[in-house]
């Protein structure tokens, strides 16, 4: 059981650029794949974004690696407004899937169409990714 | 005479040293056996039954009927779990997260393996 989700805004331009790429690797590898709408003009605006809580100093202090910590003080300010504000990033690929005993997510933050080679390298990369976790969990 | 306590000296040598090996292989099959921990298997969870969700707001109990699937949702009350019901406390999920960058960069396999060994060393922990 695997599918993939993507937080997207109707205004982002760069959701509108990453969708037809997963839309494409999702129908190629026949693995659901969802939009969901994570914005002022979502259903529930109270719903809360999956990276929403790691920007802030709370989440850097227990699982930021020690070059985080170290500049912790400089951007705490700006951790707190964002978290303050409530501000949504998009877009988000979130990769979720069952193992028989838990839930495992990976969850991609940003995107960049600007550069084709990364976005070469991505896609290349989430291909390999989802066709290694649907074998193994066909086995 | 002579031949018989030659015989007898020769064979007395040769358990000793018989029993010497064979004691000192059983001492590093047990000292092996005993290093080796079991490997820890996680249970699998059911496909059916009370399941017990925890979210922000508390905890749910739900319900997954065996032959249809039925999903009914019980939001458990603040005070406490439910006496009457047995559920499975589901695990929190495990995720990994990466920016753009980091996806979109050759090592990203080897990053993901390496945060996976981290998180699972801090469920361990716990």
């Amino acid at each position: 059981m695997i599918e993939v989700i993507m937080e997207s805004d109707p205004l982002c331009p760069r959701c509108a650029r990453l969708e037809p790429i997963l839309r494409r690797i999702t129908r190629e590898l026949d693995i659901p794949f969802t939009v969901k709408v994570m914005s002022t003009s979502s259903v529930a605006a109270s719903e809360e974004s999956i990276i929403q809580h790691t920007f802030s100093p709370r989440w850097v202090e227990q699982y930021g690696l020690p070059q985080h910590k170290a500049k912790l003080y400089k951007i705490r300010w700006l951790l707190e407004e964002i978290e303050k504000r409530g501000i949504r990033m998009v877009p988000v690929v979130r990769i979720r899937w069952f193992d028989g005993a838990r839930t495992k997510e990976i969850v991609i933050r940003g995107f960049d169409p600007f550069d084709e080679n990364a976005v070469k390298t991505f896609t290349r990369n989430l291909t390999l990714l989802l066709t290694l976790l649907k074998r193994r969990l066909q086995q | 005479m002579v031949y018989t306590v030659f015989y007898a000296a020769s064979e007395a040598i040769t358990r000793a040293i018989v029993y010497l090996i064979l004691a000192i292989y059983e001492r590093l099959e047990t000292r092996k056996k005993r290093e080796t921990k079991p490997k820890e298997v996680e249970k699998k969870m059911p496909g059916w039954g009370w399941f017990r969700l925890q979210h922000e707001l508390g905890s749910d109990l739900v319900y997954v009927g065996r032959h249809t699937g039925v999903r009914i949702i019980v939001p458990e009350p603040p005070g406490g779990n439910l006496p009457h019901v047995r559920a499975y406390n589901v695990p929190p999920p495990t995720r990994l997260y990466f920016t753009f960058s980091e996806a979109a960069s050759p090592q990203w396999f080897r990053e993901i393996e390496w945060l996976a060994e981290q998180a699972e060393k801090r469920r361990r922990a716990r």
